[in-house]
């Protein structure tokens, strides 16, 4: 009897290591890490779809998202350098800061692990990324401006609202002013705080404040439904105060379907997500260096709205 | 003394014994400084909407702090209730299939449990509030997160819900102040008209000498508890109708905010004394000096400033006030 055991052990042992090797035949699995500064943002979400969906198409990639839920630089770097420390195969970021990401890239570079920028890029070019895959945020803004003036925007005060000082939000301003210079346009920027119902308040104090303005635009996900909850709690405002901003924030797309809001851009965030992870892959698998994509910026106005509430809902947008 | 100055002088007595008068005296006085600084636009119909709108999620809060802060206790859980109720709330609907209305009671369920645990811990254990509610509010937090997956849930609420609780009535006044007054209304007829208000005051003022005399001080404390949690709760339900999102993220300073507006309104902090009305009127300062303060053209960091300097003021003139109150006794 136990040397019936001892046998029907050792065949489970030996079972168990065949079926084993099988696994050492197969593919390693890459592990990619997106590390992002504030990873309680809903912006996130078409990111990681993107991401998830670029890691099925390849086969052998795990995709995680790591880094701070609310926005802190500090975090975000000390993330960073877990991941290289950690020996992952691919870093995907946005370098909200010209210096911090530099000597963490750097360690990465030297480690072999390719890291690639995505949504925001170092313009210094003092980063070691391999990529970057995202549109200019001075092109951003160009655009928001260039929508602000189609959508009937006429000469007069107008206001831009971020939740903070950032490098991108400031890139975006600079874009606006660009395509609203010399026609008429007095154009102030002002900080609300990231939370919903400050930035509501601090919007609706500056109204007051400031009779006549022509419009109040939001630059990030924040104040972009900020203005929009404005304008819906004041609708004697329709037709006086022009609105629109950024990013697919429920609110935002319900002011647009109601005729508040005249537009918000889409920075085709599925992108920021999908393409990294395609050219870490291929870089990795075939020593194909990434290129820079430039995703550009979507527009959203009442005439596409029900297709991208649907594509919202969906993850893509 | 003249019949007059004896009118006088019961009036002052009447006053200074009013724990509302710092807080009303400070409001007045800020209306005026705002409203002469802005050229009349701060007493605008707008402004004060406004000012109502903003001062209500977080009073809502701030009344039911000041039933744990009058008991002696403190709860600073409440931000990340704010945060997980409309959470589990949307979750319900959108994951689940749940009416709004089901949801939302459970969601107030939700709450209610998370104050029941909080007051038991504090009284069957032993465990200062402060530790308990610091352990609720980062445990309530990192849930919030783990069942959003750490983001956003977009959430557009049926339009009955929405009406009810974040809307406007004839698209001018919000809905969610009357919810406000309702709460402050309520919570003050519990405090000042019923037994149980004055079970809280003893409880807050000498827990052994209540107990001495037959008062369940833990049960006052665990019931209060979770009066507070369910003011965090609704507050929250009310948040995702109007801002038709649930955050994880959301209600970070709540607390700091819900016990300035009710130390601005009169309530000692040790315990013992207090007032809903008082809480009403500090919930109003506090966002009225925000409101203020941008309307000057300042930036947004300048009201948290102006806010820190109110909560001081208004302590050193309640203790000033507690000690003539008792020079008059």
């Amino acid at each position: 009897m136990k040397n019936l055991v001892k046998i029907i052990l050792l065949m489970i042992v030996v079972l168990g290591l065949v079926i084993g090797s099988f696994g050492l035949g197969y593919a390693a699995n890459y592990e990619f890490r997106l590390v992002w500064g504030a990873t309680g943002q809903a912006f996130l979400k078409p990111v990681i779809k993107g991401m998830e969906d670029a890691a099925k198409m390849c086969g052998n990639v795990n995709v995680k998202v790591v880094g701070p839920v609310s926005d802190s630089a500090s975090e975000t770097v000390a993330t960073f350098n877990a991941m290289v420390d950690a020996n992952v195969d691919a870093i995907i970021t946005a370098i909200g800061d010209p210096t911090s990401f530099v000597k963490p890239a750097t360690r990465a570079k030297e480690k072999g692990i390719p890291v690639i920028a995505c949504c925001i890029d170092d313009l210094t070019g003092n980063t070691p990324r391999m990529a970057f895959v995202g549109s200019d945020s001075i092109s951003q803004g160009e655009v928001m401006g260039r929508a602000m003036l189609e959508y009937g925007l006429t000469k007069g005060k107008i206001a831009l609202f971020q939740h903070m000082a950032h490098a991108q939000l400031k890139g975006r301003i600079d874009g606006v002013k660009n395509i609203l210079a010399g026609k008429g346009f007095e154009i102030e920027s002002v900080i609300t705080g990231s939370e919903m119902t400050s930035a509501i308040a601090v919007i609706e104090a500056y109204l007051l404040a400031n009779p006549g303005i022509k419009g109040i635009y939001g630059v990030d996900g924040i104040t972009t439904p900020a203005c929009s909850q404005v304008m819906l709690n004041h609708p004697e405002l329709k037709g006086k105060v022009h609105t629109g901003g950024t990013d697919l924030i429920p609110i935002t797309l319900q002011a647009i379907k109601e005729g508040y809001t005249d537009f918000t851009l889409d920075q085709n965030p599925y992108l920021y997500g999908f393409y990294p992870v395609i050219a870490a892959w291929l870089y990795l698998e075939y020593g194909i260096d990434p290129v820079n994509v430039n995703t550009g910026m979507s527009r959203v106005n009442i005439d596409n709205i029900d297709r991208m509430i649907e594509l919202a809902e969906q993850g893509y947008k | 003394m003249e019949l007059s100055e004896k009118k006088n002088l019961i009036n002052l007595k009447v006053l200074v014994k009013n724990r509302e008068t710092v807080p009303a005296t400070i409001l007045i006085l800020m209306v005026i400084i705002f409203s002469f600084l802005s050229g009349g636009r701060y007493l605008s119909i707008f402004n004060i909407i406004a000012v109502s709108q903003q001062a209500s999620l977080e009073g809502i809060v701030a009344a039911g702090m000041t039933l744990i802060l009058i008991s002696g206790e403190i709860d600073i859980s409440v931000g990340s209730n704010y945060a997980l109720t409309p959470v589990v709330v949307a979750l319900l609907v959108k994951e689940v299939g749940l009416t709004i209305w089901l949801a939302a009671m459970i969601g107030m369920g939700v709450a209610l449990l998370i104050g029941f645990i909080n007051g038991y811990v504090v009284t069957k254990l032993k465990i200062s509030s402060f530790i308990v509610t610091l352990a609720m509010m980062m445990f309530l937090r990192g849930y919030a997160l783990i069942l959003t997956h750490a983001r956003d849930v977009g959430f557009l609420p049926p339009s009955v819900f929405y009406q009810i609780l974040g809307g406007r009535i004839h698209t001018k006044f919000p809905v969610m102040v009357i919810w406000f007054i309702l709460t402050i209304l309520f919570l003050w007829i519990l405090l000042e008209k019923t037994p149980f208000g004055n079970r809280i005051f003893a409880t807050g003022c000498n827990q052994e000498g209540a107990r001495k005399v037959g008062i369940n001080t833990d049960k006052v404390k665990i019931k209060i508890f979770m009066i507070v949690s369910a003011c965090a709760g609704f507050s929250g339900i009310i948040s995702l109708s109007y801002l038709s999102q649930a955050s994880p993220v959301q209600g970070n300073l709540l607390p700091l905010y819900a016990i300035a507006a009710v130390v601005i309104g009169g309530t000692s902090f040790s315990g013992g004394s207090g007032t809903v009305i008082g809480t009403l009127v500090g919930a109003f300062i506090a966002q009225g000096a925000i409101n203020g303060v941008v309307l000057m053209g300042a930036t947004s960091y300048w009201p948290q400033i102006f806010m820190g300097a109110m909560v001081i003021l208004a302590t050193i003139l309640t203790t000033w006030m507690d000690k003539l109150r008792f020079r008059i006794d």
